[in-house]
């Protein structure tokens, strides 16, 4: 997986493939969104083109993280097999999904 | 990449386990069985010997550091021309059955340590620490497929420990998320072996 913050990091960009190897490269990402001044910090996912159930996890997680410091974690046009993940998982129902 | 044995229209090759790049070509038509260079293998799978199967025998090693399913499933694709929706599919479940087979079946985690931010780094290092230890060298898992009359069978079989699947279908988290991704991407899952071996079934 890759990613591409914005100047103020409270916006991100991920590319590529997020899986179960990703663990210390998704640390870094929800570090730096959580420190951004904005309420709302947003994952952009439009150049995400795989996602496994452990890239699922650790959303979950940076959206819990993000509750307890008073942000709202959203994510961003999913596509293709990502898009079909959420559906199946019902992510649409845990997080603010911005098509 | 040179095949090492040809019996009849069985064809098997070795993989150097270097890169993804070199999986494929040892994938390559007309391969029907490849093994990671370096596992001793006593357990593959039959062969029907008509060229509808190709199996992969891998490391979990591996598995933690390469695309594997992604490539597998390239390999089926070049045979039967696959759609884009079932190829996105096949890989997805059958990269969930590799993750399960790794992350449950082979390592032992202490619970919990993936479930907050602050544990991930741990969480990896753990893992490489425990995959490059002389207790995973032969740690290895078989993938299977074999195709005909409308249907493509994967079958993902590991040497660990298994799991019970329904104990565990039921989590919301680990491996109950990725079950149940699983069984909405396949047409038909089974599950053999006390949880060693899942069967991955496809319309084609």
């Amino acid at each position: 997986m890759k990613f591409e913050f914005q100047p103020n990091d409270a916006r991100v960009t991920l590319s590529g493939e997020f899986t179960f190897t990703d663990h210390v490269a998704f640390r870094e990402v929800a570090d730096r969104l959580l420190q951004a001044d904005d309420r709302t910090i947003v994952v952009e996912l439009s150049q995400l083109r795989f996602i496994d159930s452990a890239g699922l996890g650790m959303l979950l997680i940076a959206r819990d993280e993000a509750g307890k410091a008073g942000r709202t974690l959203v994510l961003s046009q999913p596509q293709g097999q990502v898009k079909r993940m959420f559906a199946v998982t019902k992510f649409d129902e845990l997080f603010t999904i911005q098509a | 990449m040179l095949p090492v044995q040809d019996l009849q229209q069985h064809c098997a090759t070795r993989w150097d386990g270097a890169s993804e790049a070199t999986l494929t070509q040892s994938l390559a038509a007309p391969a029907t069985a490849c093994i990671e260079a370096g596992l001793l293998v006593d357990d593959g799978p039959d062969h029907a010997g008509n060229g509808s199967c190709l199996s992969l025998t891998v490391s979990v090693r591996s598995i933690y550091r390469e695309a594997i399913a992604g490539a597998f499933v390239r390999a089926i694709d070049d045979r039967l021309r696959l759609s884009r929706e079932l190829r996105d599919r096949i890989v997805t479940a059958l990269h969930e059955a590799l993750l399960n087979a790794v992350m449950h079946g082979h390592l032992k985690l202490e619970a919990g340590l993936r479930d907050t931010l602050g544990g991930f780094e741990t969480a990896h290092e753990t893992i490489v620490r425990q995959l490059a230890s002389q207790q995973y060298a032969q740690s290895r898992v078989v993938i299977a497929a074999q195709w005909g009359a409308g249907r493509l069978l994967i079958a993902v079989h590991d040497n660990g420990v298994g799991f019970d699947p329904d104990k565990n279908r039921s989590r919301q988290r680990g491996c109950g998320r990725g079950l149940a991704v699983v069984e909405a991407f396949c047409d038909s899952v089974t599950h053999l072996d006390g949880g060693r071996t899942i069967v991955l079934g496809f319309e084609l």
